[in-house]
């Protein structure tokens, strides 16, 4: 089989915050990991054993993480493959650690910096060996770009001015987000500084129930251009990475997970605007017939459409909490995630059974 | 009793609560979402505070009313900020008020809506069993309701409101049976999550209808679902119904006004989407023209997937005895509108059949009309800026021949069909960047594989009709081969890694397709016409390794042969022919030296 052709998912566990101490062992837990790839959750009453590509463990370093997340993107990223990293959580479940590091520090240098300025670091990393090869025959761009995605409009973070963006989909380059702006990079640390820039641009919201949760999603994008010169005959590559920061789990509407949408007319004035949405899971699962689906999807699966099922290398990092209380959404996410592995390029072709053979 | 002025303030109170909840949060900050619900809250609170004080010369039936109504508010409040146990308890409480009243005027949009909400909450939880037994027993009490009572009740909103300011009839009546339709939609919801799907179409169905019915809807947003339902029945090959939706999704969305065209943007973006919507619509019809014809051609073909005349007799007799049936079924089905929608959509069927076509003539008719849609979607999903739709669309048009072709009994008009296929994918394909349309692309290639592969077929069928085959056919028909080659490697090496090397075990979802490819490709060159001696015997020997692929893969991968059983047996056969053909062909080339 083709190797990554499957979404990979990793799981974190997170330590519980700093002053919990913790008595009678195990007690205030509601998972174990039990090896570098299952974890139990204590169910009731069976407990439920999950596989995943990884799973990290408390314990588990950030520099360890990136090297079995990360590493593997990045190259096949300097190789002409798009890339995606997502994270995905319950608010506080630590995404934002894992993705960016320590929320106090804007140092791009500490010791627990996250997933996404060690991808920095790397990718800055193979593209000067890759320089220093080929010598002057082969040369970079990079550019990053920054978006938000916020109740269904895509906001950019690199330009707080700017209005509301629109997705197109443009038959030589895929999905785009028309007029973004774009920042030429040249090393990782100018990456780390144009990206904590546009993450304190983002939307929060703090509610009697969450201290503070992102209710948007974050898109930070890197295009990576290589122009080789072989004689006379120019060769450019082009790939993206994008490292994508899912709003907390618990209020995602717009991916298809839960299911549960029963909500939203609870005002009797409001429009009954899930009726489509059932309305297009019932033609969802239609028995292979040709069909329209008027819905289009959301604006994150759709910019993301080549990563979810496409020609992409992906990878889900589900950051859970491992405290009991937590147990409802730790089972959601796990769910979520095992649902994710199944994920896999489709191809669909029309293909006549009938017809003759002889 | 004359109402007090502790009366009038609490009144006063409880409609700022609402004007809070309903309007003022809706402006509320993003780092503060409830702010206003918060205070909501806090007055409603107070409000019940002051009901114990005031309500002492009032009938119990009165006070529990007013008890209920505030619990419900509360309860709906709470849920909206995500307090679901606290939400519970009072939507509870209201319920246990109203137990005893429910089916009075005074009582029954209220319990109504208070299943409606504890509905949502425990759909929340996920306990989507409770969750229908909730609505399920509001559904029940409006029937009772309606068949009991049936004047219009009050609404809950009035119990907090002056006598002079108190709902007309027709407000009241309005405001229920949008408190019912809720229920409906709800239950819809429901049924969807426990995979009762008929049920939950059903009652999709039964909101859209009652949305026109009380005019509580949106022409845009209400056609769209109209359109997207009609695609659940053609999957359940319910074409009158389909039709119907469609066609009353057209007519409705007619109504959705075209906006002034103003020059800011705002405008203009309203224009986009309507634009759009419409565009959307159109493809929902041609999937409808595409899947009635690909049904009837389901019925109509031979196990060769020729047209069968007696087939074709034999349903149209069926049909003339069908055609009161059918006219009974109609009548039966739940219609979209009041008396002048009806009509408008009535007369929109019209333009297209709902029932199977059985020669070229009617397969032509909706053929046509699918064509129009087709450059009805063109005209708004433009390759530059939405490749994916643009790109589905032209192949639904390609669907469109082909099935149209299986129609045409003449093989020269019938290739000519084909021919317009290529003329249609061709272009999107070349253009398509496969590092983002992989996906696509393989399919464009396997397309133009098997139409190239057909009308290579045809052309055979053609001349096996001559006397001789002149020299023109024979370039024909080696020209088609080579290009339906072509496209087959093509989309063979799609599947190779990135390292170009040709997967060991072939992905479930591919593997037909990969193999089918292996064995047209086989059937290809075996079809080759030359009078190169060499070149034959080389053409043979490749064919032979196509085959043989095939026969080894299914050998070591046994799961394989489910999906191909039909070319595998006729592979095998050919690998057991192909050596000794070959060996007489080269005894014949030798003899010539």
């Amino acid at each position: 089989s083709v190797e990554g052709d499957a979404i990979k998912v990793y799981v974190r566990v997170r330590p519980p915050s700093e002053g919990r101490v913790l008595t009678d062992g195990d007690q205030g837990f509601c998972l174990s990991v039990l090896s570098s790839n299952t974890i139990r959750l204590h169910s009731k009453p069976e407990p439920k054993i999950f596989t995943f590509d990884y799973v990290a463990n408390m314990e588990t370093t950030q520099e360890s993480v990136f090297s079995s997340v990360a590493k593997n993107i990045v190259e096949s990223c300097m190789n002409g493959y798009n890339g995606t990293i997502f994270a995905y959580g319950q608010t506080g479940s630590g995404k934002t650690f894992t993705m960016m590091g320590p929320s106090d520090s804007d140092n791009f240098t500490h010791s627990l910096r996250g997933v996404i300025p060690r991808s920095f670091e790397y990718l800055f990393f193979l593209i000067e060996r890759e320089k220093e090869k080929a010598g002057n025959g082969k040369s970079f761009l990079c550019k990053c770009s920054f978006i938000e995605i916020y109740n269904e409009q895509i906001f950019d973070l690199l330009d707080s001015a700017s209005a509301g963006l629109f997705l197109r989909e443009h038959i030589k380059k895929g999905v785009f987000v028309d007029g973004a702006a774009e920042q030429v990079l040249s090393s990782a640390a100018e990456a780390y500084q144009v990206l904590t820039t546009g993450w304190r641009n983002r939307r929060v919201a703090s509610t009697s129930m969450n201290r503070e949760s992102s209710r948007s999603h974050a898109v930070f994008t890197i295009t990576v251009e290589s122009m080789e010169k072989n004689n006379e005959i120019v060769n450019i590559r082009s790939s993206l990475l994008n490292l994508v920061d899912l709003a907390g789990s618990e209020r995602q509407k717009d991916t298809h997970t839960e299911g549960l949408r029963l909500k939203e007319a609870g005002n009797i004035n409001r429009s009954l605007s899930c009726l489509g949405q059932v309305i297009t899971a019932l033609v969802d699962v239609g028995n292979g017939k040709q069909r329209h689906i008027c819905y289009r999807d959301s604006k994150l699966t759709f910019l993301l459409r080549d990563s979810l099922g496409g020609n992409a290398k992906t990878c889900i990092i589900a950051n859970v909490h491992p405290g009991s209380r937590c147990f409802g959404e730790t089972l959601s996410t796990l769910n979520f995630a095992q649902r994710a592995k199944l994920i896999k390029n489709k191809a669909v072709v029309n293909e006549d059974t009938q017809g003759n053979v002889s | 009793a004359a109402p007090s002025a502790g009366w009038a303030a609490a009144c006063e109170k409880f409609r700022s609560a609402r004007t809070l909840s309903l309007v003022e949060s809706r402006k509320d900050p993003e780092t503060e979402p409830y702010r206003s619900k918060y205070s909501a809250r806090a007055l409603l609170q107070e409000v019940k505070q002051m009901l114990s004080v005031t309500e002492e010369d009032d009938g119990a039936q009165l006070r529990a009313v007013r008890r209920a109504v505030l619990e419900y508010e509360l309860g709906v409040n709470h849920t909206d900020t995500e307090e679901l146990s606290a939400g519970e308890e009072h939507l509870q409480r209201c319920t246990q008020l109203l137990e005893p009243h429910r089916l009075s005027p005074d009582c029954v949009s209220l319990y109504i809506q208070a299943q409606n909400n504890l509905g949502i909450l425990w759909s929340e939880r996920g306990e989507i069993k409770t969750a229908q037994a909730c609505l399920e027993s509001a559904e029940t009490l409006y029937y009772q309701y309606m068949k009991e009572d049936g004047n219009p009740p009050v609404d809950p909103s009035e119990h907090f409101m002056a006598e002079e300011e108190k709902l007309r009839d027709q407000e009241r009546s309005k405001r229920f049976e949008k408190a019912y339709t809720h229920t409906l939609y709800y239950l819809a919801q429901v049924y969807q999550h426990l995979e009762m799907t008929e049920k939950a179409a059903q009652y999709c169905h039964t909101t859209l209808k009652r949305q026109l019915e009380y005019c509580g809807y949106n022409p845009v947003e209400w056609s769209l679902n109209a359109a997207s339902l009609s695609q659940y029945y053609l999957s359940k090959q319910c074409f009158m119904e389909s039709r119907h939706c469609l066609a009353a999704a057209s007519v409705i969305f007619s109504q959705a006004g075209h906006v002034p065209s103003a020059e800011d943007s705002e405008a203009e973006q309203n224009q986009h989407d309507l634009r759009q919507r419409k565009a959307e619509i159109a493809r929902c019809w041609i999937k409808y023209c595409l899947n009635l014809l690909q049904s009837a051609q389901k019925l109509l073909e031979d196990n060769i997937g020729e047209l069968d005349p007696d087939r074709q007799v034999e349903l149209k007799t069926q049909r003339k005895k069908d055609e009161d049936v059918t006219e009974k079924s109609r009548k039966k089905a739940v219609l979209f509108g009041t008396s002048d929608i009806c009509d408008s959509v009535l007369a929109m069927e019209e333009k297209v059949s709902s029932t199977y076509p059985l020669d070229f003539q009617e397969a032509r008719e909706i053929f046509l009309v699918g064509q129009n849609y087709v450059q009805e979607a063109k005209e708004f999903f433009q390759v530059d800026d939405y490749a994916t739709d643009h790109t589905e669309i032209v192949q639904d048009h390609s669907a469109l021949f082909k099935v149209l072709a299986f129609f045409e009994d003449d093989y020269e008009r019938r290739c000519k069909m084909h021919k317009r296929r290529i003329d249609m994918l061709e272009p999107i394909y070349s253009a398509l960047n496969p590092q983002y349309y992989l996906l696509v692309s393989r399919q464009l290639q396997f397309e133009l594989a098997e139409t190239y592969y057909e009308m290579m077929d045809l052309k055979v069928a053609i001349g096996n009709r001559l006397e001789e085959l002149d020299s023109h056919t024979i370039k024909k028909i080696n020209s088609l081969a080579q290009l339906a080659i072509k496209y087959y490697e093509l989309f063979l090496d799609s599947l190779r890694n990135p390292d170009k090397v040709f997967p060991e075990k072939l992905e479930e979802d591919v593997l037909r397709p990969a193999m089918v490819a292996k064995f047209h490709i086989a059937r290809l060159y075996g079809k080759l016409i030359t009078p190169d001696l060499k070149k034959q015997l080389e053409n043979m020997q490749t064919s032979l390794e196509y085959y043989t692929f095939l026969v080894d893969y299914c050998e070591k991968y046994p799961d394989a042969v489910r999906a191909v059983e039909t070319e595998l047996e006729l592979s095998k056969e050919m690998v057991g022919l192909l050596p000794t053909r070959m060996e007489r062909l080269r005894t014949k080339m030798y003899s010539f030296i």
